[in-house]
């Protein structure tokens, strides 16, 4: 299991005042373990929540009698990653590496997938378990990847390129948790901002 | 030991069938925009260096450029260099490789990518938390907008030229066949194109479709006018630098082109899997080559969990059997390679060279051929 933190390889002003006031976003792939945290420098953050409801229409009613079958969430965010030198963006690459490869799956030894790719995803109290102290499981639909051109690019020898500033957007769906221990279905503290 | 990223840039050295573009002044100008907005840019600290001393950071000298060394270092630390080639089909290698090949140093505008997993949710049951999830793999696809400027009439051309071929790339591959009795000719779809794709660090010897292209002529840059003042020795006109001589011509002094791929990796993509076999390997990456991925990362050491030893187990698909088939035609070129050049006097640096020929050849063939032997046992054993 490795725990890669972005923003911890050079002296990034914005990545030493996020951690220090514990802004962080954390990805953890469950099938592996791997960790990967990013300063949440947060550009958007928005959750929704839909629930899924049926109608059913009787003889002399004017108004439909609701079923709600289910509740699904689903989150989108994006964060900036922020690079001021070579080696701090050498880092960070590794970092978004890790977090795009937590889109593949746990294969076996004939190739198969072995354990789908679920991931935790942890942001400080708008993402964060009802039940235990970790984020909120998820299944992550989409990661974008957009350089900022226009701010700048760190680039050496041999092509290798490097944003100054690099946007990442991700759209997720909130596996929904069941607490094992309280007498409720649904944990009462469900769903929760913190505050 | 070279970094994946020399190893990249050294193949593409070698695959110099196509020539360099020279940006020249132009380029400097844009650089120079190009710095004057990156300084601006003051959101947030870059800590004592100044931004061109980050942006050529340890390249060589600068030298000015002349025409036959290309794009200057220190601009090829800046402009990335987008390699386009068109390789043969892997199901289908005997229809040839296609003759599509982009190899320039870029104006990068946009970089774009995006990994969309593909999840099947079930039916929910009543009452129930949660659907079934089903994972059916993961999607890579890529959206690139570049410039092409001109500073000359010839560049522009080129330019042009350039875009023609790579507008290509989304039309389909044709064959032409005819019936034995008949001698009329017709044509059919083969299939798609694949391309290999190297652009710096981001996309690295990678598998592509490409899915579009859109081409743009910028015309707030302007055009090259046509003039026919300007003669040849006979008396005919010519091109110069700033005019063309052909009526009715559009020579655009910028062109944006805007690339859409999706990815096609010919290799392993998760954690663990047959490369990783061993204890030690637990939750590794699955290709096993010591290399960042998706991106590249230089010299730096990778992570605890992509190391690896190199040792890559091949996926056997039948392109590897067609492959085997390849190989005895290859070395059957190679026979007579070596029947050929068999009088020439041993010693000399030609007779080196034919040696060093056979060698690395005949290894490679070796090589290539005791993996099909491998994966046709390991075949038969399972079909036994």
């Amino acid at each position: 299991m490795s725990t890669l933190r972005a923003g911890r390889a050079g002296d990034s002003n914005v990545a030493h005042w996020a951690n220090e006031q514990g802004y962080v976003v954390k990805f953890t792939h469950q099938p592996t373990g791997h960790v990967v945290e990013f300063p949440a420098t947060l550009q958007s953050f928005s959750d929704t929540h839909t629930p899924k409801f049926s109608e059913q229409y009787g003889a002399d009613t004017m108004d439909p009698t609701i079923i709600l079958s289910s509740t699904g969430r689903k989150m989108s965010f994006s964060f900036t990653v922020l690079n001021s030198s070579l080696e701090e963006a050498r880092h960070n690459t590794q970092c978004v590496n890790l977090l795009i490869q937590m889109l593949y799956p746990l294969l076996s030894s004939d190739g198969t997938i072995l354990g789908n790719p679920y991931i935790t995803i942890e942001i400080m109290n708008l993402m964060q378990s009802a039940v235990e102290s970790s984020g909120i499981l998820c299944i992550i639909d989409n990661i974008d990847y957009d350089m900022n051109l226009k701010n700048g690019v760190i680039s050496h020898d041999n092509g290798e390129l490097h944003p100054i500033s690099l946007e990442i957007s991700i759209s997720a769906t909130a596996v929904l948790e069941r607490d094992a221990i309280s007498a409720t279905f649904l944990p009462n503290t469900y769903p929760s901002y913190g505050g | 030991m070279p970094n994946d990223d020399e190893i990249v840039s050294e193949e593409m050295e070698s695959s110099g069938h196509l020539e360099r573009r020279l940006l020249s002044s132009r380029a400097d100008t844009i650089l120079d925009e190009r710095l004057a907005e990156m300084r601006e840019v003051d959101d947030f600290e870059f800590g004592q260096a100044s931004m061109s001393e980050i942006a050529v950071e340890n390249s060589p000298t600068p030298t000015e450029p002349t025409p036959t060394d290309g794009l200057p270092p220190n601009l090829q630390a800046i402009y990335p260099r987008l390699s386009i080639v068109e390789e043969a089909d892997p199901q289908h290698p005997e229809h040839g490789t296609g003759d599509i090949g982009f190899d320039f140093f870029v104006y990068l505008t946009t970089f774009q990518e995006s990994f969309k997993a593909r999840w099947d949710s079930g039916e929910r049951s009543y009452g129930r938390l949660n659907p079934m999830y089903y994972y059916g793999g993961t999607n890579r696809t890529a959206e690139i907008s570049f410039t092409l400027p001109a500073m000359t009439v010839q560049e522009s051309r080129q330019n042009l030229n350039n875009c023609s071929q790579l507008s290509r790339a989304v039309y389909g591959r044709y064959r032409e066949w005819s019936l034995q009795e008949s001698e009329q000719v017709d044509f059919t779809l083969v299939g798609n194109r694949y391309f290999r794709v190297n652009l710096g660090s981001l996309i690295r010897n990678e598998r592509v479709f490409i899915n579009g292209f859109t081409f743009t002529v910028n015309q707030d840059a302007g055009v090259f006018d046509y003039d026919d003042s300007t003669l040849n020795s006979d008396g005919n006109p010519i091109d110069t630098d700033a005019t063309h001589a052909t009526k009715g011509l559009l020579l655009p002094k910028q062109i944006d082109v805007k690339i859409s791929m999706i990815f096609k990796h010919d290799y392993l993509l998760g954690f663990e899997g047959p490369n990783r076999l061993a204890d030690a390997d637990k939750n590794k990456w699955a290709s096993n080559t010591g290399k960042d991925w998706p991106h590249g990362t230089g010299d730096r050491r990778v992570a605890p969990y992509m190391t690896g030893d190199g040792t890559m187990a091949t996926v056997r698909t039948a392109a590897n059997v067609i492959d085997a088939s390849r190989d005895i035609e290859l070395q059957r070129a190679l026979d007579d390679f070596e029947r050929a050049t068999a009088n020439l006097e041993p010693g000399t640096g030609i007779w080196n060279y034919r040696e060093e020929i056979l060698h690395s050849e005949l290894e490679r063939i070796n090589d290539s051929a005791n993996q099909s032997i491998y994966e046709l046992s390991v075949h038969e054993s399972e079909e036994v």
